[in-house]
């Protein structure tokens, strides 16, 4: 009996060793990257205001906004601009509006969700996805 | 001097080996405390389900802190009730009783009002912006030192003499205990990179959860069995090791399923694809260590007490093996993932896993422990099987809403590539159902809690002072 709980503490050492050495390695790179202070910025402005309740970002977040991995490509940079700067109505809410940003906030948070727009993520999000909700309409625009 | 020191820390050898050990009396706060913030969570939740339904509702509060509310309880909550039946169940299995009283009474009102404390920032709107881990930083530093002495106490009782150090139900919750301190350290850091920060998320959102909380579900069920049944304590042991070096290793490199689309390599679809495909494997070794040689007559005999906690038992058992193995596993494939990874079938799977094996399991001994030692009233005991009832048609609804509603959005956000908010439109009559069902779970957890919370009231002597 004793023999076995050896064994298995010895695997419960073991595995989360295995792991995190596997972790570590496919992250190195990513800790190393120079990252850019208004992203950073951009990122803790992202952290402090919530925004992850309502979106998700590499799809984790709430479900009940759009992601916004991708928005910077599919959107570009002056439609978010001018999002910020006017919030329009949140579907489908009739009176509450989207939370709007200042010009620095709003540029801080472009620089970062344009900085997520680069990671290299492999087959995600399907791309016929992706191409059609360009041609869709948007709160935004009305 | 040092002998004195060693000797307050590590506490002198009191022979208890047959009689009932006090100290199991201070998981009685513990039990209340995770009752009453369920029934605090289902009331606040259900608002916030109706608001997604109707938006243009009055809302006291904000979605946004509302969520960050009910995410907060969820992880909290079955995690408080968790430590009291630890605390209820190492004396016996340890054979001693506890050590640092006064530390253990403190932590049972500490633990409960650092969660109040953070519950209210968030209404204040303070945040720190990671889901699941949204408490500021001061609070990381009290959550930090609530699990810290948590696993002291565990950790210096074991380390009495005479203790069987080679207990596996004893090395589970040691185990656990210590491995919550060691993975929420690194979350209380900011990190620049969005794609670190959401691997190192992950080690709170999913190994606490598929490892830490499966070591204690583990070893807390098995030291009830060896309590109440007459199952072979060697033979149990065994297999309870078995599915503790199973939970660990799946525990960690399951992990992986969580990685597939956050920027790390492709490894990690085939490392994730694999290992959540043996995590069902624990899931089934706990039911076989409950199946296994149980005896129908025993049944029979068993007080209103336990037949109440082998009714949660199973019930957890079962959504352990259809919420969190079955469900889990679809969506674990790396194929079926791309499609559906973000939405509702998500939120499905969280439900059903998280309250469905952990919430049912975290209730029932929590009530299972209030109501054999307080003496609860037959009548008590009705009106808790009715709640029983209804939290599980109440889940089930909204699970089974939650995964239709999910399952279209992927096919016709993620296949087709329609816009999110016409999706959004789309789904909703699920999304009424769910909330049918929330009100039900609801109705059920009042009940649960106004129960309890009376019968709490009856014994507050007891509760309060252990006498
Ligand atoms: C209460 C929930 C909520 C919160 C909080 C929230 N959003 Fe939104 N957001 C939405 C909804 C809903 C939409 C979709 C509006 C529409 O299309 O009608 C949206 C749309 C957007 C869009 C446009 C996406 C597109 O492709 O059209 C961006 C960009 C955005 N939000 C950024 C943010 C940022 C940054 C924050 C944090 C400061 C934030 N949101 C906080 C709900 C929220
Ligand atoms: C009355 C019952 C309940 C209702 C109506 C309800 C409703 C909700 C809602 C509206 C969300 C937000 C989903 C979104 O982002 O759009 C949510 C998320 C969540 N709830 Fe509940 N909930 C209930 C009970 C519970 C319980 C008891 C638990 C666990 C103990 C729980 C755990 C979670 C978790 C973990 C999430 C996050 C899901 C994710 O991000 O994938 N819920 N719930
Ligand atoms: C009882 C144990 C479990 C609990 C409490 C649990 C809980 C959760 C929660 C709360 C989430 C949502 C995370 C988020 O919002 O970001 C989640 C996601 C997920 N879970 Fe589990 N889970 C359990 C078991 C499992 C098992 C056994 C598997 C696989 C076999 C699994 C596979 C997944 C996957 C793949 C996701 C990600 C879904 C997505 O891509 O959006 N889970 N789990
Ligand atoms: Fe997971």
């Amino acid at each position: 009996m004793n023999k076995f709980v050896w064994i298995a503490i010895i695997i419960a050492l073991i595995a989360p060793a295995i792991f995190f050495i596997l972790l570590y390695n496919s992250l190195s790179p990513m800790l190393q990257e120079e990252i850019p202070e208004n992203v950073v910025v951009g990122k803790r402005l992202w952290q402090s205001k919530g925004c992850v309740e309502c979106h998700t970002l590499f799809g984790n977040g709430g479900y009940n906004a759009p992601d916004l991995t991708k928005t910077v490509e599919m959107r570009g940079k002056d439609y978010l601009e001018k999002f910020f700067a006017k919030p329009p109505m949140m579907r489908p809410h009739k009176q509450r509006k989207h939370p709007g940003l200042i010009e620095k906030e709003a540029a801080d948070l472009i620089a970062f969700l344009a900085f997520v727009n680069e990671v290299p993520i492999i087959g995600w999000p399907p791309e016929h996805a992706k191409s059609k909700a360009d041609n869709n309409s948007n709160g935004a625009e009305k | 001097m040092f002998r004195w020191l060693i000797r307050k820390i590590f506490g002198r050898r009191q022979d208890n080996p047959e009689g009932q050990f006090k100290t199991r009396a201070l998981a009685y706060p513990f039990c209340t405390f995770a009752i009453l913030f369920f029934g605090f969570q289902v009331i606040v939740v259900t608002m916030g389900a109706v608001e997604l339904i109707w938006p243009n509702m009055p809302a006291p509060v904000p979605f946004r802190s509302g969520r960050m509310v009910h995410l907060n309880l969820s992880v909290f909550w079955p995690l408080i009730a968790a430590m009291g039946s630890v605390f209820y169940f190492f004396p016996k299995e340890a054979k001693t009783e506890l050590n640092h009283l006064t530390t253990v009474r403190m932590l049972s009102y500490l633990f409960p009002l650092v969660l109040a404390a953070i519950l209210t920032s968030f209404v204040f709107g303070l945040t720190e912006g990671r889901e699941y881990l949204e408490a500021i930083r001061p609070f990381d530093w009290a959550v930090t030192f609530v699990l810290l002495l948590f696993s002291f106490v565990l950790t210096t009782t074991y380390l009495k003499k005479g203790v069987p150090k080679f207990r596996a139900t004893l090395l589970g919750m040691l185990a656990g205990s210590w491995s919550l301190v060691l993975l929420y350290l690194p979350n209380m850091l900011f990190y620049a990179h969005p794609s670190v920060d959401e691997a190192v998320k992950f080690w709170i959102v999913h190994i606490w959860e598929e490892m830490s909380m499966e070591l204690f579900v583990a070893s807390v069920i098995a030291a009830f069995l060896l309590s109440v049944t007459s199952k072979h304590r060697k033979a149990t042991e065994t297999i309870l090791l078995l599915e503790l070096s199973f939970i660990s290793v799946t525990g960690f490199f399951a992990t992986s399923h969580h990685y597939y689309w956050i920027g790390t390599p492709s490894s990690w679809l085939w490392i994730g694809g694999i290992f959540s495909t043996l995590q069902v494997l624990p899931s089934l070794l706990l039911i076989y260590v409950n199946v296994k040689d149980f005896k129908k007559e025993e049944i029979n005999s068993l007080s209103s007490a336990e037949k109440m906690a082998f009714g949660f038992i199973f019930a957890s058992l079962f959504y352990h093996a259809m919420g969190a193995g079955m469900l889990g596993w679809i969506l674990a494939l790396p194929f079926a993932n791309r499609y559906v990874h973000g939405t509702y079938l998500t939120s499905s799977h969280a439900h059903f896993a998280l309250f469905g094996a952990f919430g049912f399991f975290a209730l029932g001994f929590a009530v299972y422990i209030l109501t054999k030692e307080l003496n609860a009233s037959p009548k008590d005991y009705f009106r808790l099987w009715i709640s029983y009832i209804l939290l599980n048609l109440g889940l089930m609804i909204m699970g089974v809403a939650l995964a239709i509603a999910g399952t279209l959005q992927g096919y016709l956000w993620r296949v087709l590539g329609n816009d999110f908010m016409h999706t959004q439109e789309l789904i909703l009559p699920y999304l009424i159902i769910r909330v049918g069902g929330g009100v039900i779970f609801t109705g059920g957890g009042v009940i649960l809690a106004w129960t309890i919370a009376k019968l709490a009231w009856r014994n507050k002597r007891k509760i309060l002072f252990l006498s």
